[in-house]
């Protein structure tokens, strides 16, 4: 394992590292969520906001076609609740937006984004990510019920764990493929045996 | 009666096998809050799925055992790591951490697992005092009040929520409550937004879009995780762990009272709970300047807080069929699965289940006490365990979990599609919570409010002649309405008068 330990007395020089923490160090407000900085993230509200408002276009319009269909009174159609959650939405989408606009321009966020969603696909980390995702998307939408669960799942883990770990050596491979083929004996040996769980 | 359901609780618990069964639970749950990534609400969503052709008591209490280990586990990755294994442990790291680097780690661990033991317990008291309490009382709410409750469940949750933007923890919530509204409506059967696609006529099943937002966002941020630098745990004397403990009681009753009301907020929960105790204490102390610097009381707030919120998150899922937490809102849909109806009427037609649900919470925490207090030596190996090859395999049984409820690879399609919605919502800084809390309570408000309309002929004017509903009225609105610029620059002249009363 890759892990450094020190030991009992002697303190450890830095502070640990992780794409998940150091959380304690992240700005709380008093019920202790991360503070958002609006700055920040105000071109991605921008975003959301146009998608959102989108969203709920749409929904309200379809849902308008429930009532027609239906032919009831308005409160009673299935579309009434949609239409008002939906405008519910559509208010708040358009106050992101406005908060947004506050921070900067249109023109500077298409600018933001553009230089935003490039750094994004020239980040090793989101690289990474994405592959990972995409082998578990082949996992969800191709393998499973097309072929038994064991085999499938130990492909896409071997394949997984090879990817994460990977550093050109055949030793440390051939290791990841043998700890993918024990986690998915493991996994089947004790749900499907044990517990009786049925497998996809 | 009371006598008699408490003996059928504990026959539960003390068969071979359920004492076995429960044991393993908090020993997984304990694993699970130590692992960074590994969430109480991912082991909960986990376990239900896993844990469904089990008899509905037995599944029952693995869950509560899972639930109350996963989230004093957290204490330990948060002491020796600074990484919290759950956010519900975040407020720990904050004193823990200093602690383990000054050489007391082993010390810390001892005293937060007194108080996450304390936390729970007074927790259960006030699970045993308030939900026959307000199960009585939810027996007046009709149908207006039942869709307020709804809608302040998901308003409140998106303001605690948000980090300071209450907009977005309420587009979260209200993106939810749209989700909820997918398949053939209560009323009338007429399906919705089903596009043609059979599975959707159903509805969306809870389980998979649980896993989905919680534990994917985690799966993928695995991928990128790097090296974690542990701090071995430490020889300690037990005498000191329990005078320190002695000397915090009353931080401990405080924390674990104001970490059960957090918890019973609807969506707020564990995280919020060890928070707002932590902050309550350091505000409170003698000596705040050294909170943070590796202060144990600390630590014993932000574990009674956490751990009380689990009781707290209770409260409302069996009183009122709300959860208080995201863990919490997994155990209701594991209720619901196994053919529990909470609710106003949970005291009327399951009146034993509030019974097993006190002895299987009181007895998870004594084990969780035990094993938590013996296992640091297998903590310090669990923590090394790396987490790029932990997080792929805990993926495969996902999709067990999302699978097993409805025997479909549809809900397994479900789980990827809410996991990249998760992953966006993180990424975009929108709080999880409400948009769960949303899909849950969507089909009550849809449903209430239609009825409401209908007993009156569209009538909107009992919603402002009956008590509760006014109640909730102004409660929706004092947290709606600050934030909007029109209701500040109103109030402006007030605050005024306000402040100079205070200066003078």
């Amino acid at each position: 394992m890759s892990v450094k330990k020190t030991s009992a007395n002697e303190p450890a020089t830095q502070p640990a590292e992780d794409s998940l923490g150091p959380d304690t160090e992240l700005e709380r407000d008093v019920y202790g969520i991360e503070v958002v900085d609006d700055a920040k993230t105000s071109h991605q509200d921008f975003l959301t906001s146009l998608i959102l408002i989108g969203i709920s276009i749409y929904v309200i319009i379809t849902s308008l076609g429930y009532w027609q269909k239906q032919k009831v009174v308005f409160y009673e159609s299935a579309g009434f609740v949609p239409i008002l959650i939906t405008s519910g939405l559509l208010l708040m989408s358009i106050r992101l937006m406005r908060q947004s606009l506050k921070q900067d321009s249109v023109k500077n966020y298409i600018v933001r984004i553009k230089k935003g969603t490039v750094e994004t696909i020239k980040s090793n980390k989101v690289h990474r990510a994405l592959v990972g995702l995409a082998l578990f998307w082949v996992y969800v939408f191709l393998m499973l019920g097309k072929m038994p669960f064991w085999l499938a799942s130990f492909l896409t883990l071997a394949a997984v764990l090879v990817f994460v770990r990977f550093d050109k050596k055949w030793q440390t491979s051939l290791k990841m493929i043998v700890i993918a083929a024990l986690c998915v004996a493991g996994i089947v040996g004790l749900f499907q045996f044990a517990f009786s769980v049925p497998m996809p | 009666m009371v006598l008699e359901y408490l003996s059928q609780a504990f026959s539960i618990v003390f068969t071979p096998y359920g004492f076995i069964a429960l044991t393993f639970a908090v020993f997984l749950g304990l694993i699970f809050g130590m692992l960074p990534g590994l969430t109480a609400t991912m082991a909960v969503a986990l376990l239900t799925g896993l844990t469904y052709s089990f008899d509905g008591p037995l599944a029952v209490m693995v869950l509560l055992g899972v639930y109350i280990g996963a989230i004093s586990g957290g204490c330990q990755s948060a002491i020796l790591l600074n990484i919290p294994g759950t956010p519900a442990s975040a407020a720990t790291a904050v004193d823990g951490f200093p602690l383990a680097r000054q050489g007391k780690g082993g010390l810390a661990i001892f005293v937060a697992n007194m108080s996450s033991f304390s936390g729970t317990i007074i927790s259960v008291l006030m699970l045993i005092m308030f939900t026959p309490l307000l199960t009585s009382a939810a027996l007046k709410f009709n149908s207006h009040e039942m869709f307020l409750l709804s809608v302040f469940g998901v308003v409140i949750c998106g303001n605690l929520t948000s980090g300071g933007r209450p907009v977005k923890g309420w587009i979260a919530g209200f993106v939810g409550l749209l989700i909820s509204q997918v398949g053939r409506d209560t009323v009338g059967s007429f399906a919705r937004f089903t596009f043609g696609n059979m599975n959707l006529t159903g509805g969306i099943s809870l389980l998979p879009v649980m896993i989905g937002l919680f534990g994917f966002p985690e799966i993928v941020a695995s991928f990128s995780a790097a090296k974690r630098q542990l701090v071995q745990s430490q020889k300690f004397s037990a005498k000191e762990g329990f005078s320190i403990y002695r000397r915090n009681w009353f931080n401990v009753i405080r924390s674990s009272v104001l970490g059960a009301v957090m918890g019973a907020i609807p969506g707020v929960g564990e995280d919020t709970g060890g928070w707002l105790s932590y902050w309550a204490q350091k505000k409170s102390a003698k000596n705040p300047e050294m909170y943070g610097k590796g202060c144990i009381d600390g630590v014993v707030s932000a574990e009674a807080g956490n751990n009380a919120a689990v009781g707290g998150a209770i409260i409302p899922v069996l009183s009122l069929a709300i959860p208080g937490s995201a863990p919490a809102a997994v155990l209701l849909a594991a209720f619901w699965m196994h053919g529990y109806r909470p609710g106003p009427l949970l005291m009327t037609d399951t009146p034993e289940f509030l019974y097993y649900v006190i002895v299987f919470m009181v007895v998870s925490s004594i084990l969780m006490w035990f094993l938590a207090s013996n296992m640091s030596k297998l903590s310090v190996r669990i923590l090394q365990i790396d987490q790029r090859i932990l997080m792929p395999t805990i993926f495969i049984s996902s999709v067990i979990g999302a699978f097993v409820v409805n025997n479909r690879i549809f809900d397994v399609k479900l789980m990827f599609v809410f996991g990249l919605i998760g992953v966006a919502m993180n990424y975009m800084k929108y709080p999880s919570a409400p948009f769960l809390l949303g899909v849950i309570l969507g089909n009550m408000a849809d449903e209430n409010l239609r009825r409401a309309l209908i007993l009156y002929d569209g009538s909107i004017m009992p919603f402002f002649t009956r008590p509760i509903s006014i109640f909730f009225i102004i409660f929706i609105l004092a947290l709606m309405l600050p934030q909007f610029a029109f209701f500040r620059k109103l109030t402006a002249p007030l605050k005024q008068v306000f402040s100079r009363k205070k200066n003078t």
